[in-house]
């Protein structure tokens, strides 16, 4: 990965009270300006918290800098409601002399980002020598608090190197806070309400939604501070002597309407009270809320750095991603690091986030699970508009819930073309209650699934129970609709969307049935809510068992879609050097008649279903369909290598683990500007830990069937299970396994081909193959 | 591109290389500089003699200079334009038929080569009639380097209210180029109403940044696939100008793009040197 760097790169702490990583695995460095990247830079280093996300710039021309808070959107044309852009409250305006300080004027002498991934932290250094001959030395890091998700934080030394003189630090909080290059910024999105010292009231540009920030700095003793009331600016400045390095510490608060009825009053509050406590310990406590974070998450790689670093790179933006403590908002395809696909959210959370947040942050699942159930209402009104039953969820939604897939837009060649996906991709709905129930196995939450869980999964499959038709050869089908591969729009019982739907349906009737053996009272009480009929969990049951999955015995191959398999044969391997998008170069309509696809689709089933069928059924549709699979999805490449490596096809996996894994860094799709790929970094810890490691959810604890890739000679990652953390380490020669568990209770840990153990509280088992199999579980130190 | 003092048109003699003329006075009008037609030769052409020769009515020497300097052609052509820090040469060279040998005659490929300004080709073809700049074409391949068109491009726009059209050219078997930067027709493109937009907005910005254009001027995105050259030329017949980048070099099967543009559109090309940088 171009990005390692082998060192901190010299960033020296003395004067501040935070220092970054040594560990090279644990940083991204980007040495040097670079203004064709600059905006690409700027997504990869975005620091974040759920709540907040910001983009870091340079400033200039150059920059596409940007706030952004979970939830609050703008605008609602043609394309939809879009995140709203805030202003750059972390950015610095250094002057000297009445100069200002910028990359643009003068000689860049060093500059370097640096994003600590241990510790959500992005540092600056940069030497700049203006056209006067004076140097100054700007060392900086800024963060968004993970302990307390309404701060941003940030400490910035100003070293005078050849000169004395006045040197003066501005920070804006409003509007005009926002800069960049002027066509790039959305500047429209908030008006200033009201400003006082130190703090903004703002307003979200025809939203109903109030916005403070407030801001205290704390500097140089004998600096002299001015505020400028009507833009909300911040002044500190200060005469240095020659080589004086003056350090200023800065704490911001941020509420919104969302958050209190009086977000200025609760904005100054909580900054009074941060401070009181103080900047370092706030510091501290980000710190270690990382810290703990990591270790609930990281995943170990040992002997293939770039893969190492990728995985760490993931999982630091799906950490910084979520926000357990809020139940209406998602995480959008981009998160919160950029403004590709307005801030929408699609089903890459549900299937491609939420397990990383099931198996490391159960209480981050439970909350996008919640955005889910707080949006089922719209999902019902979409279902009813449409003519059917129940609630089918928005293929496309933002901060309501509601449909915001456009239903037009300008191609590539630039006439209209229809978007159809917000009408016809409709396994959305299964793909949630998939979601659910993953989540409900491995936390054992009951009290949400007897509520919330069992809603969503009643609901939805209502809406199969209505969206099916029977047909005369007595089988259920499910009829236009559009799967995984949107190649194809508008087929008829596509394999993906039939059996999802089998599954959502077959776990409604469990859940009613469990409720009603488990938990009577929330079984009434569910009934009577929903007016469940007490034919409708059997009614279920029997479609389930009419479905049509295109399943062929004979072959194991599903066919994708009725009449898939007569369509022209084009070899995507063709397409690689052809310097387009394949469904550009051929058009959409050769596409559509051809069996190129577009992403996993019975790919995906197998990843997600893979103990319903048979490794050979498995093995058959991947060999199918992988070779027919253009990968036009960032989505699709990570999928691909937790199935082959569960195959036990480790060049393929390894191939498609590193074409995951570069999608952001070495921006492979060319769109990484406009945000990183939340869906392909959650399928890249997929990949590690269900592809690789083999994981497995199973009633009493978890299988595991490890397939390293060649170059790695080590695994190990902890695991949440029912309130319990295991911790698994897997070796690759010899094979070896290690299985620890902390927390009250057991977990069984079982080994495909091999045996099962059960693991306490306490004890450390490990299960080694001596070359003729897997030996038995031996208790190991720890 | 900012405004200097003159827009140098060598002449050779013959009335061919009067097409050069109309876009020469367009250009000159709109950087406020004056048309110097200058004629390099061993027969010490007097003006008049010239202008009979190159059939120049009275209306069409208007507002122009003409010089005539004994020597070498493309010597003195080229220290002249330096002397007179001319913001352009205009010229109508004879291009030759085949892309794979010299484009050019001798003379005309000296000026090509060590022009101090950017060099206006003009097809000898498009005759003497009236030249507009309503719309300019400026092919990017997406590296940092071919960026340094844009400015120049950005600022002629500004002057003559015209539109801008980058066009960028996804050429299949072509190796991406592998300038550190450089962004190309991504292979794939999800929701294409999302990520296709993301990516032409990136192409822009970044052409915008590194090639240092004017703020407010519109920027339109095409691209189109195929060979390079022969897209380029496709596009620009509804093109006035052409702003190509050139690396400097000429050689047998070297800037096939530069010269199969220049050898078959009929459209005027506004050669810019990329191992110069900016020439703004």
């Amino acid at each position: 990965v171009a990005h390692v760097a082998v060192s901190n790169g010299g960033i020296p702490a003395n004067d501040l009270v935070l220092s970054p990583c040594t560990d090279a695995g644990w940083l991204l460095i980007e040495e040097g300006l670079s203004p064709a990247r600059e905006r690409e830079i700027e997504s990869l280093l975005a620091i974040g918290n759920g709540y907040l996300g910001v983009r870091t710039s340079i400033g200039g021309r150059f920059s596409h800098p940007a706030t952004f808070i979970a939830g609050i959107y703008v605008g609602d044309g043609d394309l939809g409601p879009r995140l709203a852009v805030f202003p750059q409250w972390l950015n610095v305006a250094v002057t000297v002399e009445n100069e200002e300080l910028t990359v643009e004027t003068g000689r860049v002498l060093l500059h370097r980002w640096l994003l600590d991934l241990s510790k959500g932290v992005l540092w600056r250094e940069w030497r700049q020598q203006h056209p006067s001959g004076r140097i100054t030395r700007l060392t900086c890091f800024q963060l968004a608090s993970l302990a307390d998700r309404r701060l941003l934080l940030q400490s910035v030394t100003v070293t005078a190197e050849n000169y004395a003189g006045t040197i003066s630090v501005g920070m804006h909080l409003g509007p005009s806070g926002t800069h960049g290059n002027v066509e790039n910024v959305e500047h429209a999105d908030v008006e200033l309400v009201a400003a006082e010292p130190g703090a903004v009231l703002l307003r979200a540009v025809a939203k109903d939604v109030g916005i403070a920030a407030a801001s205290k700095m704390h500097g140089p003793g004998a600096a002299s501070w001015k505020d400028t009331i009507a833009n909300g600016e911040e002044r500190c400045s200060w005469k240095t002597a020659l080589g004086q390095t003056m350090r200023l510490d800065r704490i911001l608060a941020v509420f919104t309407s969302r958050d209190s009825a009086s977000p200025l009053t609760a904005a100054r509050q909580h900054l009074a009270a941060v401070c009181a406590r103080g900047f370092q310990a706030a510091i501290a406590d980000h710190v270690d809320a990382w810290r703990r974070r990591w270790d609930s998450a990281d995943v170990r790689i040992v002997g293939d750095k770039a893969a190492q670093h990728a995985m760490r790179f993931a999982i630091y933006h799906l950490i910084a991603a979520a926000n357990p403590a809020d139940e209406c908002v998602s995480i959008a395809s981009r998160g919160l690091t950029g403004e590709a696909y307005r801030g929408h959210v699609l089903w890459d959370t549900e299937i491609y986030m939420l397990p990383f947040y099931v198996f490391t942050a159960p209480e981050a699942a439970r909350a996008l699970l919640m955005y889910r159930c707080h949006t089922l209402d719209l999902a019902r009104r979409k279902a009813q508009a449409l003519g059917y039953q129940g609630a089918l969820y928005a293929w496309e939604s933002a901060d309501t819930g509601d449909e915001v897939t456009p239903q037009s837009a300008v191609g590539s060649d630039g006439r209209p073309v229809a978007i159809l996906t917000g009408q016809q991709e409709h396994h959305i709905s299964a793909d949630i209650a998939f979601a659910v129930w993953q989540y409900w196995r491995a936390t054992a939450d009951n009290a949400f699934m007897a509520a919330e869980g069992a809603e969503i999964l009643v609901e939805t499959a209502r809406f199969w129970a209505s969206r099916a038709q029977i047909g005369l050869d007595r089988l259920a089908h499910v009829r236009r609709v559009i799967g995984p591969d949107e190649y194809h729009e508008t087929v008829d019982d596509n394999a993906y969307t039939n059996v999802m739907a089998i599954f959502n349906l077959e776990r409604a009737a469990d859940v009613l049935a469990m409720l009603e053996r488990n938990r009577p009272d929330d079984w009434q009480r569910l009934s009577e809510r929903l007016r469940i009929d007490a034919k409708e969990p059997q009614a279920w049951r029997s479609l389930a068992a009419k479905m049509v999955t295109g399943f062929d015995r004979a072959t194991g191959l599903f066919e994708q879609f009725a009449g898939y398999f007569q369509l022209e044969e084009i070899d995507p391997a063709a397409a690689r050097n052809w310097a387009m998008p394949i469904d550009v170069r051929l058009g959409a309509e050769r596409v559509r008649r051809s069996r190129i696809i577009k992403q996993a689709d019975v790919v995906a089933l197998s990843a997600l279903r893979w103990k319903k069928w048979p490794v050979a059924v498995h093995e058959a549709n991947f060999r199918f369909y992988e070779p027919r699979t253009a990968h036009g999805s960032s989505l699709s490449p990570a999928i691909h290598a937790l199935v082959a490596a569960r195959l036990g096809d480790l060049h393929l996996a390894q191939t498609y683990f590193r074409q995951a894994a570069e999608i952001d860094l070495t921006n492979n799709m060319g769109n990484a500007a406009a945000g990183v790929h939340m869906g392909a970094l959650g399928g890249l810890w997929q990949a590690a830990v269900f592809g690789m490691a083999g994981v497995q959810l199973r009633e009493d604890g978890i299988s595991v069937d490890p397939h390293l890739l060649p170059s790695w000679s080590e695994l190990a990652f902890p695991l949440q299970w029912r309130g319990r953390r295991l911790r698994l380490r897997f070796e690759a020669q010899p094979r070896r396994i290690e299985a620890a568990v902390e927390g009250d209770g057991e977990v069984t840990v079982a080994v495909r081909d091999g045996p099962a153990c059960c693991v306490r509280s306490g004890q450390n088992f490990a299960l080694q193959d001596d070359g003729s199999g897997w030996g038995h579980w031996e208790e190991a130190g720890r | 591109m900012t405004s200097q003092g003159a827009v140098l048109v060598p002449l050779d003699g013959s009335d061919c290389a009067t097409a050069a003329m109309p876009v020469a006075r367009r250009l000159a009008e709109l950087l406020h500089a004056t048309v110097i037609l200058l004629h390099v030769g061993s027969d010490a052409l007097v003006p008049a003699a010239l202008v009979e020769r190159m059939r120049l009515s009275g209306e069409d020497l208007q507002g122009l200079v003409i010089e005539h300097r004994p020597g070498a052609p493309a010597e003195v052509i080229v220290r002249e334009a330096a002397a007179c820090r001319a913001a352009m040469i205009v010229m109508c060279p004879q291009v030759r038929a085949d892309v794979r040998s010299r484009t050019f005659g001798t003379v005309a490929e000296a000026i090509f080569r060590s022009a101090p300004c950017p060099v206006v080709l003009v097809p000898s073809a498009r005759g003497r009639k009236r030249w507009e700049l309503h719309q300019l074409l400026v092919p990017h391949d997406g590296t940092p380097t071919s960026a340094v068109t844009v400015g120049p491009a950005t600022d002629l726009a500004a002057m003559a209210a015209a539109e801008l059209v980058v066009l960028h050219v996804a050429t299949p078997d072509r190796e991406k180029p592998v300038e550190p930067g450089t962004l190309v027709v991504p292979r794939y493109a999800d929701q294409p109403h999302h990520e296709w937009t993301a990516w032409a907005r990136e192409f822009v910005d970044r052409l915008r940044a590194v090639g240092g254009a004017r703020n407010g001027i519109k920027i339109r995105l095409e691209v189109a696939q195929g060979e390079a050259g022969a897209a380029i030329v496709e596009f620009a017949r509804q093109s006035d100008l052409i702003v190509l980048g050139w690396r400097g070099a000429l050689e047998r099967d070297r800037a096939l793009t530069v010269r199969r543009v220049i050898r078959d559109t009929a459209c005027p090309v506004m050669v810019l040197r990329l191992d110069r940088g900016n020439e703004r």
